[in-house]
């Protein structure tokens, strides 16, 4: 092999090695030019350009999560710990949002807020029963909206990963729910609860929030 | 001679990370070391779909998921100061989300080590049923993805859905930049020999 045949096959391992970061269009422009003029000749590399592309669609199938995070921080509220930097005050300062406004007309100072906090906390768990029982009212969260916001009476599953099939239809057979699709890129099943035996749509969700094996129930809300 | 033809060879935006789009996560994170709850609550919700596929790609443990973007963002909230300001802010992040999943995949393969074999088979039945069964239930992504080590899975999952550099990759993986173009490259060889042996 001579000198510039063996130049030019570093050069295309090299290319292999950066067309990943080429397909996402994150290389310096240099990097990119430099890989450019490699590819206009190289037929290898524009064939796994293609391949690349395929396996970049499927690692970007589209989630819909938005909900759980909602779920997810109203359970970690009650936890958040005092900071260790609790000699800052609470509000944020100066240049700040309307929102940062707000929030600093409501406490004033360190002391204001350590109280806000023992009130927060002693007010949490009734909070918490009002949200849970006070359905019929005016009061409503993303875990318990308003009736006619509930897409036909869907939800939004994630079952653990250790359940076979079987379970999974057994778990859906006890809700008389159907499922709607294959899961998504997280694993989330759409169930409808369209026969006549299906239980109520929060009686469904409080039958699976029960289970330790389901890791997600959420009603499907249309916007 | 051969031209670029670019509706065909040349990359187009695919990335579906999008959500750093119209929040200034500077901000927030200034707002954090405050002690602003609000801007916290804010900050959680816009990473929490981020941090949801990444470490459900990386481990293929869902039922840890919750528990790690947990634990990421309240060392966040307890810690923002450890932000140095050498890299992007989700390039932090997505470092601390790695090595709680890592940690998390330690301690799993070690209660694995404890398991008696024999109650484990029975547990798992039939490993071609259940691959048949896997085939059915799961997209074709889902199983070849099984077949890489977690730092494949993450090169992978950076790189393609959150359409980060190398560059950055490698800060969050805490490795040499060479090491994430090699993991990449031997995770694709893999995925290259997994699709062939599918359509056989």
């Amino acid at each position: 092999m001579n000198h510039s045949t063996s130049r030019t096959t570093d050069l295309h391992q090299q290319a292999l090695l950066l067309l990943p970061w080429y397909m996402n269009q994150s290389l310096q422009p240099e990097e990119r030019q430099q890989l450019e003029s490699h590819i206009r000749h190289c037929l290898l590399c524009r064939r796994e350009l293609v391949s690349l592309r395929k396996l970049a669609e499927a690692v970007t199938e589209p989630s819909d999560l938005e909900v759980a995070a909602e779920t997810s921080f109203a359970s970690l509220r009650s936890k958040l710990p005092a900071r260790a930097s609790d000699n800052v005050p609470f509000i944020s300062s100066s240049k700040t949002t309307t929102l940062g406004k707000l929030t600093r007309s409501v406490r004033q100072s360190a002391v204001q807020f350590a109280l806000a906090a023992s009130l927060l906390l002693a007010i949490i768990p009734l909070t918490l029963h009002t949200v849970q029982t006070n359905t019929a009212d005016n009061y409503y969260t993303l875990s318990a909206a308003r009736p006619e916001l509930a897409a036909g009476k869907q939800l939004r599953v994630i079952f653990a990963k250790s359940l076979s099939g079987t379970e999974v239809a057994a778990i859906l057979a006890a809700i008389h729910g159907q499922r709607m699709d294959e899961p998504n890129s997280v694993g989330a099943f759409t169930v409808k609860l369209d026969s006549i035996e299906s239980p109520k749509l929060e009686d469904a969700i409080a039958l699976l929030r029960s289970r330790s094996d389901v890791l997600l129930a959420e009603p499907v809300i249309q916007p | 001679m051969l031209t670029l033809v670019h509706n065909k060879e040349t990359p187009q935006p695919q990335m579906l990370d999008k959500s750093t789009a119209g929040v200034d996560e500077s901000a927030l994170l200034q707002r954090i070391v405050e002690g602003d709850v609000l801007a916290f609550e804010a900050f959680y919700k816009h990473y929490y779909p981020r941090l949801f596929r990444f470490i459900l790609r990386t481990t293929r443990q869902p039922e840890t998921i919750e528990e790690l973007i947990q634990e990421t963002l309240l060392l966040i909230w307890e810690k923002p100061e450890r932000f140095n300001h050498g890299s992007k802010i989700s390039t932090w992040v997505f470092g601390i989300a790695y090595h709680k999943a890592l940690k998390s995949m330690s301690k799993a393969a070690r209660r694995c080590r404890d398991v008696d074999v024999d109650e484990l088979s029975e547990s798992i039945g039939d490993p071609l049923a259940n691959l048949a069964e896997n085939a059915e239930t799961q997209d074709w992504l889902s199983n070849a993805l099984n077949i890489l080590p977690a730092d494949q899975r993450a090169v992978i999952e950076l790189t393609f859905y959150h359409g980060l550099p190398y560059q950055d990759i490698a800060k969050i993986l805490d490795c040499p930049e060479n090491t994430v173009k090699t993991r990449m490259f031997h995770a694709r060889k893999k995925l290259q020999v997994f699709a062939e042996a599918q359509e056989d």
